[in-house]
């Protein structure tokens, strides 16, 4: 349904822009003993950009999502900003190259997991390239990759949901 | 293309991905207490003054003057023990082979210790969101 309405396309996408800002915003407000440790709920933003249109559709809304988000956390073009975009982006494309190999091989949740456990992986590499010894950072991998998976089971759960509740609306999930 | 309804539970490549997570979360868990736990310098001090530094990694034996009277620290098989001293309840010896970080060997006659200590720069130096 994606390419036959360029309208319902645009729309929906800045839908999911907003609600991905929203999370970001949300999540970015929540208190956490270690600053790294997040849900990521705003992927379901991306989740759903990917799996209702197109991967383009899905680096739209990460790019609008963290810029805006960013801007109104105050961390623009901060090591922060940096950190997000690229988990982000690198983690949109995984997931849409892992939905292209096999339309209905996974479901929204193994997406899901894919993309996070690659968004920390990715931010990982980032701080031990840019940041800091890779060794002393070694240590959080195990708890990194640990939360990256309790997170993605979540956005997954709740993606399905929402996809499901959608439905009536129109709104159809090609080859899932 | 046609559509179906959304999916529900967990396909068999989602099996597959947990799986894998997990696995690569126990692996990397392994690896991180296996670094944590082998120091690679062995530092020993003498009424608080470091007198001998030495690599855990080649195999060594010193000679350490202490307060009282003479140690004999040795080095094998990245481990480290003071394997002779000149003091009366021997409790240096008897502490035996130590290689993780953080250990100590004391001699409270011969106001020794040998620390034991990692190489790298300990501690997070900066985090983000």
């Amino acid at each position: 349904m994606a390419a036959r309405s360029t309208t319902r396309r645009i729309t929906t996408l800045g839908l999911l822009a907003a609600v991905g800002v929203s999370l970001f915003v949300l999540e970015a407000l929540i208190p956490l003993p270690v600053p790294f440790l997040k849900i990521g709920l705003a992927n379901i933003s991306t989740l759903l950009a990917l799996l209702l249109f197109d991967m383009p559709a899905a680096f739209v809304v990460v790019a609008l999502r963290v810029v805006i988000g960013s801007l109104l956390t105050g961390t623009l073009f901060s090591p922060a900003f940096v950190m997000a975009i690229g988990g982000g982006l690198a983690s949109a494309a995984v997931m849409g190259l892992a939905r292209n190999a096999g339309r209905t091989a996974f479901s929204p949740i193994g997406l899901s997991v894919i993309g996070s456990e690659t968004h920390v992986i990715v931010q990982f590499l980032l701080v031990s390239a840019v940041f800091v010894e890779s060794l002393a950072l070694s240590f959080l991998l195990p708890l990194l990759l640990g939360s990256a998976l309790a997170g993605g089971l979540v956005v997954g759960w709740f993606s399905t949901r929402i996809l499901r509740a959608i439905e009536p609306l129109g709104y159809s999930v090609e080859g899932q | 293309m046609r559509r179906h309804p959304v999916r529900h539970g967990l396909t068999r490549a989602d099996a597959i991905v947990i799986a894998a997570v997990c696995l690569a979360i126990v692996a990397s868990a392994g690896a991180a207490s296996m670094i944590a736990s082998t120091g690679s310098l062995a530092v020993v001090e003498v009424d608080g003054i470091s007198v001998l530094t030495v690599r855990l990694d080649t195999d060594a034996q010193a000679p350490v003057r202490g307060a009282k009277g003479e140690l004999t620290v040795e080095v094998r098989e990245g481990r480290v023990a003071v394997v002779r001293a000149d003091c009366p309840n021997q409790v240096c010896v008897r502490t035996g082979w130590r290689s993780h970080e953080g250990d100590a060997i004391v001699c409270v006659p011969n106001k020794t210790i040998v620390r034991i200590q990692g190489q790298r720069s300990k501690g997070i130096h900066g985090i983000t969101g």
